[in-house]
């Protein structure tokens, strides 16, 4: 017999912890991004 | 007269059943196919000829310190293998497109509600909530992990799960246009999208070491996958230790990829592979990889509402992480809709997303339900 209410506490925790894991990267990349190229960009114009 | 009987005794056919032969001609079908017909055939091939062996009666293969209890007990068991290839797939694996478009990441992430959509119907077919997690994840559409997850969390039925999991990957060009194609409209498959930008090599070095930072702190349990991923990526993008790229994604990777194949297929023996279970198996395996390409692309469709620039919704479902097959399928319809668009390097990001996030997915259910 399944236990209906563990079910679905594993599938929310799953589904929340993949789309908030990724959106935190998502949203590091794209920041870490916008960091480095500024720095290249301001290195450049400093060159 | 003993001597000759024991002798007849001792010999395979004595001990041979009616299970022992179907396993076999189930061996013959998948290095039919594997050779054949082209699916998966590196995994496919030692698989098939592990399910070959280990249905011969009396080797010991399977007895304690039989070959392949050794190959499963210290490749599998004890969960070295699946990080060792992902450790390979690291060292092959180009996030740049990822990188530029960071937003794919979340189509990644929506695919794996197919994942979820298979676990809970898993559910529904009386599985356990540790064999629907296995289950379900074969809508990752990633082998290694879903031989990682088996290992944790339902062993026994490990090798129905990879054959489907392995299987289904080839048949992705089959099973995802259908779906793409029923959820989106012609001009929604026209949808252009700008060229990305070029990624400079101090970000791809930076992105390995971001990546297991954020995803091992949030979920430790996909650590093992996702530290020797992402290893594998920082020994291709920082361009200082070529010997060990190399090793990593060819030596190593073939070595182990020996050992994981013979290793599954030692676990197909016929009162374990022989049931409805399997066909239950199989069939929710197919759902889940429908389930994962409608996930990514109705997610994609969703985000379209809140985008200035539009992206194309049929690369979320290039989230199916079948690398690069899924994202081959995703170009070739785009060209269809639009001889001139040309969609490949968009779909590969959501495609390697689509890694990381079933990785995460994996570590999830781990930490949830081990």
């Amino acid at each position: 017999m399944v236990d209906w209410l563990a079910a679905v506490k594993v599938m929310l925790t799953g589904v929340i912890s993949v789309f908030l894991v990724l959106a935190i990267l998502s949203a590091s990349v794209d920041i870490a991004g916008r960091i480095i190229n500024s720095i290249v960009n301001k290195q450049k114009e400093t060159a | 007269m003993d001597i000759i009987v024991n002798i007849f005794k001792d010999m395979g056919f004595y001990s041979l059943t009616v299970g022992n032969v179907i396993m076999m001609i189930v061996a013959l079908v998948l290095l039919y196919l594997g050779i054949f017909k082209g699916v998966e055939p590196l995994l496919m091939v030692p698989i098939a000829f592990g399910v070959f062996a280990t249905n011969f009666p009396l080797t010991g293969l399977l007895e304690e310190g039989g070959l392949f209890k050794i190959f499963f007990d210290s490749g599998i068991k004890n969960e070295l293998i699946p990080p060792v290839i992902f450790l390979g797939l690291g060292a092959m694996t180009d996030f740049g497109p990822m990188i530029a478009n960071p937003k794919t990441l979340i189509l990644g992430a929506a695919a794996q509600l197919g994942v979820y959509g298979a676990f809970a119907c898993a559910l529904l077919f009386g599985f356990s909530i540790g064999e629907a997690a296995t289950i379900g994840i074969i809508g990752g559409a990633d082998g290694p992990t879903t031989i990682y997850l088996a290992s944790n969390l339902a062993p026994h039925i490990m090798g129905s799960v990879a054959v489907a999991a392995y299987s289904y990957m080839a048949m992705v060009p089959i099973i995802v246009p259908p779906v793409v194609k029923l959820l989106t409209s012609k001009k929604e498959r026209m949808i252009r999208m700008v060229q990305l930008r070029p990624v400079s090599r101090i970000e791809r070095i930076i992105f390995p070491v971001l990546a297991s930072l954020i995803i091992i702190l949030l979920v430790p349990k996909s650590g093992p996958l996702i530290a020797m991923f992402m290893l594998g990526n920082l020994f291709k993008e920082c361009a200082v230790v070529e010997r060990l790229r190399d090793t990593a994604a060819n030596s190593l990777m073939n070595i182990v990829t020996i050992i994981l194949g013979v290793s599954v297929g030692s676990t197909m023996t016929a009162e374990v592979f022989l049931t409805k279970q399997t066909i239950f198996i199989f069939i929710l395996g197919l759902c889940a990889f429908a389930f994962a390409a409608a996930g990514g692309t109705i997610i994609a469709k969703i985000m379209n509402l809140f985008l200035k620039v539009k992206i194309n919704p049929m690369i979320g479902a290039a989230g199916v992480s079948a690398v690069p097959m899924t994202a081959r399928v995703v170009h070739n319809m785009g060209t269809e809709a639009d001889p001139q668009n040309y969609l490949l390097m968009h779909a590969m990001g959501p495609n390697v997303a689509g890694v990381i996030g079933t990785a995460v997915a994996a570590g999830a259910f781990i930490s949830a339900i081990k």
